[in-house]
């Protein structure tokens, strides 16, 4: 065997990935060369200095995260049924308070609107009290009158 | 990691704490791989996760052509790889304290002189060195030929050899090789 053939092995003689008979060829090559002897050795110092190569241990805790991101977001149904529970008083309650406000009937504050306006335009009760023609005359009377004084 | 065919089999019909298990098996030396080819604890993550993402889509349609193993290799070297087609600029060295100057110095050449090598060269060298997987499992791993994982290993090994600085070895015994692999 030529040195160029046996340097060619070297590699895959150390990391016995040779037939018997080619690893044969190799170690009886070593014996009786220098040079391929250096190169081997010179060769498996490279592959030991690989060993100083920075290298770090993962975040602990990367893992568990990767699999709770992959896992749909879990709501228990207890859980799920308090929500539903909870926004629909919250939505009774809010209608219930409208109501009574008046918010949800505005016809339902008219007396209040009429002594508003009586308390105010006290004259408009004996000329018909809600009619708005007459109350709009009232007004502009009441300006002119102000204004011719 | 001896009992993934198994898990994986589990998970394809589907228990999925069955991958929960093989995630937790594999997270660590994937993850290694991934920094010993990109530097970084940032990207080896996401390059962890990506390869996990892959697993997990991929799981039900893995046929069992090869062992699951180096299935997962196979994904992971191909999701480092197509890291590096993207051309992602290199990661600023850390700060370092001074009594570990001399140390890391060392490891940063290190790092530089395995850096010169291809990307497909380094990952050759990572599989066979801290993997211990056989020729034919990096070829299975890398789609390539047993011989050709042979030959590129070889090249690689006497490119790290002749460029790697004489302090981190005593032999220098590359001086003497013979010119052109066959």
């Amino acid at each position: 065997m030529d040195c160029k053939r046996a340097q060619f092995n070297l590699t895959a003689y150390d990391d016995k990935e040779l037939a018997g008979s080619e690893a044969l060829e190799i170690k009886n090559h070593l014996e009786q060369c220098q040079s391929c002897t250096a190169l081997r050795l010179s060769l498996s110092e490279t592959w030991k200095a690989l060993d100083l190569l920075p290298v770090e241990e993962p975040d602990a805790y990367a893992a568990i995260r990767f699999l709770n991101r992959r896992k749909p977001a879990k709501v228990f149904p207890v859980f799920r049924w308090a929500m539903a529970a909870t926004f629909m008083v919250m939505l009774t309650i809010g209608s219930l308070m409208t109501e009574k406000s008046g918010m949800m009937n505005p016809s339902s504050n008219q007396p209040e609107q009429a002594a508003l306006t009586s308390s105010l335009f006290p004259d408009l009760e004996s000329s018909g009290g809600g009619n708005d023609k007459v109350l709009f005359e009232a007004i502009f009377d009441e300006a002119d009158s102000t204004g011719n004084k | 990691m001896d009992n993934a065919e198994q898990l994986l089999r589990q998970f394809k019909e589907g228990d999925e704490h069955a991958f929960e298990e093989f995630v937790k098996g594999l997270w660590k030396p994937i993850f290694q791989l991934a920094y010993r080819f990109t530097g970084s604890s940032h990207e080896a993550e996401d390059l962890c996760q990506e390869t996990f993402m892959k697993v997990y889509q991929n799981a039900k349609t893995f046929r069992g052509e090869s062992k699951a193993f180096t299935w997962v290799y196979r994904i992971a070297s191909n999701v480092c790889l197509n890291w590096k087609r993207k051309k992602i600029p290199e990661p600023a060295p850390p700060d370092i304290m001074p009594h570990e100057r001399h140390d890391f110095l060392m490891k940063l050449e290190l790092q530089e002189v395995f850096n010169k090598l291809s990307a497909p060269e380094r990952m050759l060298v990572l599989l066979s060195k801290f993997y211990g997987f056989s020729y034919q499992e990096i070829g299975d791993i890398l789609s390539i030929s047993p011989e050709k994982v042979k030959s590129r290993l070889h090249e690689a090994k006497v490119k790290l050899t002749k460029e790697l600085p004489e302090f981190f070895k005593k032999g220098g015994g590359v001086n003497g090789l013979q010119e052109s692999t066959v």
